[in-house]
């Protein structure tokens, strides 16, 4: 039994000797952060006829939410994400779980997951390519997630330059009592 | 009729240290071509604090090299066995966890060589599969076919394995008086 032991902690030892010094070659840290300059808030509106942005208040039916029983303070960056909604001037991604996205989402929001990036390239990015300028935003659970911000560094990465994150996720979205959509999405 | 169970657990064990050992050896390959991204697939399991993800991204190949190596050539197999086993057990109980939570989320068990393979019940019954293997080498041994008895290194006798020689005794063994 003593021999056993001895002989697993020495090739234990083998194993992460041989892991520590691969990674302290390899520098041994996480590699480059794909949520890096993703910007934290989705943009105002841009008004037809002008440059400048469109006030929250102004164009934004604040009474919807407040009718539906939200009740709570509804930050600026949900009433832009609300007010693009409204309009269709944006592309919603929801980088939330399938099952979390079948539960509810956004309504018209895409499931785009960011374990669909890994070793492979999702079919809707051709879609997305199509228009490099579109607005995108993506959200997922709110708090401690950072798929939202993974996705849209990898959107980024693809050369789509107008990508926003909605920080607070899903959850504000629900608590706001705006509208939501149940079952599969439309990819 | 006893040479051939001896082939036939020669076999057996043959068959269980290659499929544990070959299958830990492709899977660290594969993973140490990318490390990056082993490490981002370790991070979507939400299991580790981010800190440890590139400790565990970088050790845990090395370990199933090591590990995978003395199982396939035999050497020290029992204790390859166990350090196995128990890598095999966390990778199990990881992804089970993960299908609990509900998550979708990239396997990384195998690197660049499936790509995006997603989580399943069918990855938890293969890993479930490879443990069972690494039980058969931890309570039999390496067998024949190994290093541990080709080199005449005295492999230490298990109770399974005493079991077996005291039933295959002559029944006319009567027992030692005590001393």
């Amino acid at each position: 039994m003593k021999t056993h032991t001895v002989r697993f902690v020495i090739l234990l030892l083998l194993g992460l000797g041989a892991g520590l010094a691969h990674g302290v070659i390899g520098g041994l840290k996480m590699p480059e952060k794909p949520e890096a300059g993703v910007p934290k808030a989705p943009p105002r509106v841009q008004s037809e006829d002008a440059d400048t942005p469109v006030s929250p208040e102004s164009s934004v039916p604040v009474e919807s939410a407040e009718v539906a029983g939200g009740g709570g303070e509804i930050s600026e960056e949900l009433l832009n994400l609300h007010e693009h909604f409204l309009n269709g001037t944006a592309i919603i991604l929801d980088a939330r779980t399938r099952d979390e996205y079948v539960e509810g989402h956004i309504p018209g929001s895409f499931h785009a997951p960011f374990e669909a990036f890994i070793g492979q390239v999702p079919d809707y990015m051709d879609l997305l390519l199509g228009d490099p300028g579109q607005l995108i935003i993506i959200y997922c659970g709110g708090g401690d997630c950072h798929a939202s911000e993974s996705v849209g560094a990898k959107l980024k990465e693809f050369g789509l330059e107008s990508v926003f994150v909605f920080e607070s996720g899903y959850p504000a979205w629900v608590d706001a009592g705006f509208e939501v959509e149940q079952g599969e999405g439309m990819w | 009729m006893a040479e051939r169970e001896h082939i036939g657990k020669t076999t057996l064990l043959m068959t269980c240290r290659f499929i544990a050992g070959g299958a830990f050896l492709i899977a660290a390959l594969m993973k140490l071509k990318d490390v990056s991204a082993l490490m981002l697939s370790i991070e979507s399991f939400e299991l580790l604090p981010t800190v440890l993800v590139p400790f565990a991204a970088y050790t845990v190949p090395w370990i199933e090299i090591v590990s995978g190596l003395a199982l396939v050539y035999g050497f020290w197999s029992r204790s390859a066995a166990v350090l196995a086993g128990m890598t095999y057990l966390i990778f199990t109980v990881a992804l089970a966890s993960v299908l609990l939570r509900g998550m979708s989320v990239d396997c990384g068990c195998f690197g660049a060589l499936t790509g995006g393979d997603a989580v399943t019940w069918l990855s938890v019954l293969r890993n479930a599969f490879f443990l069972g293997c690494c039980g058969v080498v931890l309570a039999m041994g390496g067998g024949r076919a190994s290093l541990d008895h080709s080199s005449g290194h005295r492999v230490p006798e298990s109770r399974l394995d005493r079991i077996a020689r005291d039933s295959s005794d002559s029944p006319s063994v009567t027992a030692e008086p005590a001393s």
